[in-house]
Order: C-alpha cells, then structure tokens, then sequence
C-alpha cells in the first residue's frame, strides 16, 4: 500500500484548510442540533484546539469525523443540563401586500407553534431538516457530513416535514 | 410524476423549471411551502469562518507557549519519582536488611542464610541484615518466634527486652509488652535481660511477667504452637487472651473481672469457640462472639 504524502494535519496549510472546510458545517450542526445557547462558536474552536494537540495521530481523510465526534461530545456533556432552545430571526422572509393586523398576529403564533415543534423534534431530524431547508444542502451533501447513508437523510428530512405538518396543521395561512 | 416523487425531488434541491411548475400545482404546495420558507427563518447565524480562524490561532499560539512551560512538569516528576526510589534504596536495600512479618492469623517458617530455621509465630516480625550475617548471626524479633540454630558463631536474638544468646540450639523466645519469656529445648541459651546474664540449660524457661522473673522447665519438646496449639502456665489471663486475639485475628473485649488472673491451659488455634472457651469455663465468664470480635463479662 503506498503510504500517503500527509499522513496527518499538523501542516499550518494543511490545518487552515480543514478548517475552512468544516468549520461552517460543525458550527450549523451544533446550533441544529443544540441550539443557540450551547455556544456553537465556542464548540467549534474547542474541537479545532483539541484537533490540534492530536494532530500527529489524525490523517487528514479522518480528521472530519474526529472533529464531529469532538463536537459531538463536547456538547452532550452540556446536553445533559440544558433544553434545546432555538431562535427565529426577526424580520420576516416573506412580503404580503395586505398585511392585517390579524395576519401579524397569527403569523406571530405560527412562529411560535413552529419553534416549539422543532425543538421536539428529535435531534437527528431537526439538524436534518435545517440542514437542507435552512442551509439549502441537497441530501447528498448533509449525508456525507452526517456520516448516513442518503437514505438516511431523506427519511428524517421527510419525516420531520410531516410532523411538522401536523402540528401546524390548525394554522392555515 | 407522482406527487411523492415531486415532492422528495423538491426536498433535494433537485427539480428543473419544468417540474418546479409541476410541484407548485400540487394541493400540498402552499402548506409545504410555507413550512421550508419559516424553516428559514430559524438559520443558523452567519459564522464568520476568516474571524474565528484567526482567534482560533491567537489561542493555539498562547496554548503553545503553556505547553513548552509544563514540559518541565513531567521532567520535575520523574526527577522527584527517581529520588524517591533512592532513598528508598539506600535505606531499605543498601543495609540488605530482611524483614519477615507473620500478621495476626498466620505462622511463617523461614530458613536463615546458615540454614538455622525459625518459626515465626502470629502478630510477630524478625528482621536481620542478610550481608552481615557471616560475620555476625544476629536479629531482631518482636513477638514470638522458635529458633533452631545451626551450629557456628555466637547466635543472636535482640528483643526490646532482653538478649538471647546461643552458639547451636533450638530455643523458643517470646517477648510481648509485658511477656519475655525464652526457653530452651537443646543445648545451652545465654540470656540478658536488665544487664544481668543468666546461662539457660536444656528443658529450662526463664520468664519474666510485669517485671517479676522466674525460672522454670519447660514440660514439653517443642512449643505447642508449632503444633496448632499454645500452653500456658500460670500467666495473667490478659495474656492468653492476646494470644487468642493473634492467632485468630479478632479484638477482644473485657467486662467485669480481673484480667491479671492467674491462668493455666492450653489454647487451640484451629477453633476460634473452642480457644474461648478453654479460658471462659475455667473462669466462668460469658461468651458473646460476632464476626470479628468477642466480649467476655463476668
């Protein structure tokens, strides 16, 4: 077997690459699956400084599910403390022509009903689901960051959209 | 195309102008829309990949410099871990001293560098300088032990108490916080006690309890409790117990009656109730044993 030319990511060049590359994607599963309040930043750098002091043992085609195994962990030991809280932005995406006073405020309980949906969404769906409705990554993609088969992804993408459908079902906007 | 197909097709960014058409006919379009339009709505803010990169490297660099500060730490270890194994050296190895200890419940038999033999008895300790020992038989017993001495130089047995000298024998020294007791089974014993020396022939046992000394003859060729078993004669009953407390391990407690009592008898180590009873019988006391101690009342 021909031994590979980087063997593991000490390399500044080769580091600063892998972090270009990952650090976007550790950072948005964190915040889907955690929420805001676990400080996904935070986590992010903690699994790249903990990458670092490893870096001798890590080849750089592992060193993706190293750093999401890192995260992972990191987080769950603030995970057993802490409810998923998750937030919306403000400013709403769409533009209605004729907005009522009566639409702002059952699109305000619309909002509300869906954050509490997916927040109990089980974490595999809700990252899913954000991944590719929020972030806009195609199956392919969120599978291959995920560490799932496409398969997978499909399968909790559709599922979370059902039972979101659900529990909204009584708002019809 | 099916609406299923339609819609998984839409849920993997994967549909053409044409079938996006398609889809929007659909009846579940509008509520499938507005879910993957609110779903925006929760994104995860912009994370600032340039940014965090160059904090992340502010924080290696001054971890870097923790770390070359604490390569001293191991160093200082080990520098530490090596004086101690030294130290230790020189005062347990250096002198060759030899230690054997008999805990309380067991008897151990050990053959000396001149092949005398010693039987330690329960709750006793020998200690002897194996590099001397050419030159000078001597050790150090706490407790109870039975020598058989191989003929040679003078043979030495210290004791808080007194000196035990021999040249070839076999001799039984027994000393206890109160108790020094040596007897003699073959040859001659020179003992010193309280700078005093009294020769101690064959058959003879010199005792001395609470600082009063007797003499006597032993009734037997060997002591009992290389045989399972210790005799006493005419010893404050405190010290029969403390024997028991030995062999068997235990504590016990006293209520009520005189434990500087005269007592004679023998006591076995092989039946922790039997032993108990050879004392409380003759004594008329009551026996309460637990697990790992005994309470004798009058």
């Amino acid at each position: 077997m021909p031994t590979p030319l980087i063997d593991n990511v000490c390399g500044e060049h080769i580091f600063s690459k892998i972090y270009q590359r990952l650090s976007k994607d550790l950072h948005d599963f964190i915040y889907y699956k955690f929420g805001p309040n676990f400080h996904p930043e935070d986590k992010v750098q903690e699994a790249f400084v903990t990458l670092w002091k490893k870096c001798h043992e890590v080849p750089p085609e592992k060193a993706k599910s190293f750093l999401f195994t890192i995260i992972n962990n990191l987080s769950l030991n603030d995970a057993k403390h802490q409810k998923v809280v998750l937030k919306y932005q403000k400013t709403p995406v769409k533009s209605e022509t004729h907005i009522t006073p009566e639409f702002i405020i059952e699109e305000k309980q619309y909002l509300e009903q869906y954050k509490i949906a997916l927040e109990k969404l089980p974490e595999g769906q809700r990252v899913a689901f954000l991944l590719n409705r929020a972030e806009g990554k195609k199956h392919k993609e969120i599978a291959a960051m995920l560490g799932i088969s496409k398969k997978a992804v499909e399968k909790r993408i559709y599922t979370a959209l059902k039972t979101l459908k659900k529990e909204l079902s009584d708002f019809n906007i | 195309m099916k609406e299923e197909n339609l819609i998984s097709k839409w849920l993997d960014h994967d549909l053409t102008a044409e079938k996006l058409e398609a889809f929007k006919k659909l009846d579940a379009f509008r509520t499938l829309n507005q879910l993957s339009e609110t779903a925006k709505q929760f994104k995860a803010p912009a994370f600032n990949t340039t940014n965090n990169y160059a904090r992340l490297k502010g924080k290696l660099a001054s971890e870097k410099k923790a770390k070359s500060v604490s390569l001293w730490k191991p160093l200082l270890a080990v520098a530490a871990v090596i004086a101690v194994c030294l130290s230790l050296y020189f005062t347990l190895f250096y002198t060759s001293e030899e230690l054997f200890i008999a805990q309380n419940g067991e008897q151990i038999q050990l053959v000396l560098p001149d092949a005398s033999t010693v039987e330690l008895n329960a709750g006793s300790r020998i200690s002897y300088s194996e590099r001397d020992w050419q030159e000078n038989r001597a050790l150090r017993l706490e407790g109870e032990a039975f020598f058989k001495v191989e003929k040679g130089q003078k043979f030495t047995v210290k004791t808080a108490q007194g000196l035990v000298a021999v040249l070839g024998t076999q001799f039984h020294v027994k000393q206890r916080a109160d108790y020094f007791e040596v007897a003699c089974y073959e040859g001659l014993v020179a003992v010193t006690y309280q700078g005093k020396t009294q020769s101690l022939p064959a058959g003879g046992l010199f005792r001395v309890i609470n600082g009063v000394f007797e003499m006597n003859i032993v009734s037997v060729e060997e002591p009992l409790w290389l045989h399972g078993s210790t005799r006493f004669e005419s010893v404050p009953v405190i010290e029969a117990l403390a024997e028991i407390e030995r062999q068997f391990d235990i504590k016990i407690t006293t209520e009520g009656f005189d434990t500087t009592a005269v007592y004679t008898g023998t006591i076995s180590h092989k039946d922790l109730s039997e032993a108990i009873d050879a004392i409380a019988i003759p004594l008329g006391l009551e026996v309460f044993i637990s697990e790992k101690s005994v309470t004798l009342k009058k």
